[in-house]
C-alpha cells in the first residue's frame, strides 16, 4: 500500500519489500497490478516497475550453482504509460551498472579490465573516449594523482574521460569520480577488517558512469563529461610515503600525511583536469571518508556545494529521487587544520576531527572558481538494501544525479 | 539485461491472477479494502490481515505476501 503523504524514499522502501518477496523466488515474470485513482495508479506503477527492473536484475557471482536467472518480464495492469516509464528504465539501467561494476572482485576489475570495459561502452553509446594514462599525466605534472598511482606495479591507472554530447546541450556539467579498485591503505595498511570489501572503493566512478548511461539513454539535451580517477593503492617500494611532498597538476604541493587518504589524492588531479574545460558545474562522487559514515550511517550520503542554491538542490534532489542526501558545511577556517610548514597544503589532518569537512576543504582548491557539488558516499553500501534497491551495494547516487541534471536543465519527470 | 515490460490499462482481475505465478499488487493506502474498486481477492486479504490482528493500513508500512488461498506472510522487516 502506497501512503501518498510519505516521502518518496519511504514509498520505495515498500514497494521495494514487497516485490522481494515475489522476486526472492526468482520468478522469470512478475504481474503488477496497481489500484486507485488514475493518479494512485500512475505513481503506484511507476515506482513498483522500477522497483522491478532494479531487484529483478542479478549481480555478477561467481558460484559453481546457479542462483536463479534475472527477472525476464513484467506485466503491469491498470496503467499504461505512454513513455514505457524510460525515464525510470533508464536510471535503473544506470544503477544496475553501478552496482554489477561495484561487486566484480579485485582480480577481475583492475585498473585494465575497468579502462577495457569504459572503452567498449564508450563503443557502444557512441561516447567520446579519452585516456589520460600514467606515461601522460607525468608528462603534465598530475603528481597527486601519480602518487597513489606509482605504488602499483601494473602501471595500468589513468585518468579516464567520457563525454556524451546530447542535441542543442543546455549546459557543460562534469561528473568525476573515485576509482580505486582496490584500497590497501598502502604504507598506512589498513587491518584486515577495514581492507575486505576495499573493492567497491571505484563506486564513485561507477556512480558517475552510470549517471553518463542513464542521461545518454534518456538522450538530456547536455553536454556531459565524465572524469574517473582509476588507479589502486598499494603497498610497494615505489608506493608513496608519509612527509613526501608531491606537486599537483594545478602547481599546489601537498604533504602527505597518511597513505589511506589516498581518494582526495586521485581526485584533486581529476577535478583541476575537470575543471580545465569550464564546464557550468562539476559535480564528484567519492567513497571518501569513514567520518562521514560516522555523521551519518549508511542510509544517507553527504554533500558539500559551493553555494547555497546548489545545496537545496542537492537536497531537492535526493527527497525525490528516493537517495537522501544531508548538505553539510565547509567553510573556510576550517583550513587551518591542513595548514602545512613545508608545502601549500597538507593532504589530511592526524587529528581525526571532521575528515569529511577538510577532505572537501583540500578539494576545493581543485576545482577553482567552478560551481562544485561533492558526494561522499556514506550511502553506497547499506546492510540489507536502501529505498527501491534490496541488496547491499545500493548504486546510490545514480537515481539522485539523474535527478538533478533534470532539475537544472528544466526538464520535469 | 533489465526485464522486458508489457503495458495493458485494462485492470487486473481474478482471471488474469489465475495465469500468474507471481503477482504484485499496489493499491492506495486504506482503511477499508472494499472500498479499493476492482481489488482481486479483497475478501481473503481482510480475512487473512483479521487473522494475524492487523489493520488494512498496516500494509503501507510492510508488504504482505500470499497464496491465492489466503495463506499469507509478512514482510521481513530491515
Amino acid at each position: 500500500m502506497l501512503d501518498a503523504g510519505n516521502t518518496p524514499f519511504e514509498q520505495l522502501t515498500v514497494v521495494r519489500k514487497a516485490a522481494q518477496l515475489l522476486l526472492a523466488e526468482k520468478p522469470e515474470s512478475l504481474a503488477i497490478g496497481v489500484f486507485g485513482t488514475a493518479v494512485q495508479r500512475q505513481r503506484a506503477a511507476e515506482m513498483a516497475v522500477y522497483a522491478a527492473w532494479i531487484n529483478g536484475a542479478r549481480l555478477p557471482q561467481r558460484k559453481k550453482e546457479a542462483s536463479g536467472a534475472a527477472l525476464r518480464s513484467i506485466r503491469l495492469f491498470g496503467h499504461r504509460s505512454a513513455n514505457g516509464f524510460c525515464p525510470r528504465l533508464a536510471v535503473a539501467g544506470g544503477n544496475a551498472l553501478c552496482r554489477e561494476l561495484t561487486v566484480l572482485p579485485p582480480n577481475e576489475l583492475n585498473p585494465a579490465h575497468y579502462r577495457a570495459r569504459v572503452r567498449r561502452l564508450a563503443r557502444e553509446h557512441g561516447w567520446r573516449h579519452e585516456d589520460y594514462d600514467v606515461k601522460r599525466l607525468r608528462k603534465m605534472g598530475a603528481g597527486a594523482f601519480l602518487a597513489v598511482a606509482q605504488g602499483s606495479a601494473d602501471g595500468d591507472a589513468a585518468i579516464v574521460h567520457l563525454t556524451y554530447r546530447g542535441r542543442r546541450p543546455r549546459k557543460r556539467i562534469a561528473l568525476v569520480g573515485k576509482g580505486i579498485c582496490f584500497d590497501t591503505g598502502g604504507h598506512n595498511l589498513k587491518s584486515a577488517r577495514y581492507m575486505h570489501g576495499m573493492h567497491e572503493d571505484m563506486n564513485g566512478s561507477a556512480v558517475a558512469l552510470g549517471i553518463l548511461l542513464a542521461a545518454s539513454e534518456l538522450g538530456l539535451p547536455v553536454e556531459l563529461d565524465c572524469w574517473m580517477a582509476i588507479a589502486q593503492n598499494h603497498l610497494s617500494p615505489r608506493a608513496y610515503k608519509q612527509n613526501e611532498v608531491v606537486t599537483a597538476l594545478n602547481g599546489t604541493t601537498i604533504e602527505i600525511v597518511h597513505t589511506d587518504a589516498e581518494g582526495r589524492m586521485v581526485l584533486a588531479d581529476t577535478l583541476a583536469l575537470a575543471a580545465r574545460a569550464k564546464p557550468a558545474l562539476i559535480v564528484d562522487f567519492a567513497t571518501l571518508t569513514g567520518s562521514m559514515h560516522v555523521a551519518l550511517g549508511d542510509r544517507y550520503s553527504g554533500v558539500f556545494a559551493t553555494d547555497e542554491d546548489l545545496a537545496r538542490r542537492a537536497v531537492a534532489a535526493g527527497r525525490a529521487s528516493g537517495e537522501r542526501v544531508c548538505a553539510f558545511p565547509f567553510d573556510a577556517d576550517y583550513d587551518a587544520a591542513l595548514d602545512s610548514q613545508i608545502a601549500d597544503v597538507k593532504q589530511c589532518s592526524m587529528e581525526g576531527q571532521a575528515d569529511h569537512i577538510l577532505a572537501t576543504r583540500f578539494l576545493k582548491r581543485f576545482v577553482g572558481d567552478t560551481p562544485w557539488i561533492h558526494m561522499d558516499l556514506s550511502g553506497s553500501s547499506c546492510k540489507g538494501g536502501l529505498g527501491a534497491v534490496g541488496t547491499d551495494v545500493t548504486g546510490f547516487g545514480v537515481a539522485w544525479g539523474v535527478e538533478l541534471l533534470q532539475a537544472l536543465l528544466g526538464r520535469a519527470r | 539485461m533489465l526485464a522486458k515490460l508489457e503495458q495493458t490499462g485494462a485492470p487486473m482481475t481474478v482471471a488474469n491472477l489465475a495465469r500468474v505465478r507471481h503477482a504484485l499488487m499496489v493499491l492506495p493506502k486504506t482503511t477499508r479494502l472494499e472500498t479499493v474498486p476492482g481489488l482481486p481477492f479483497a475478501d481473503t486479504l481482510s480475512r487473512a490481515l483479521a487473522r494475524r490482528k492487523k489493520k488494512p493500513e498496516d500494509l503501507a508500512n510492510d508488504g504482505f505476501a500470499s497464496g491465492r488461498a489466503g495463506r499469507l506472510g509478512h514482510a521481513r522487516r530491515r
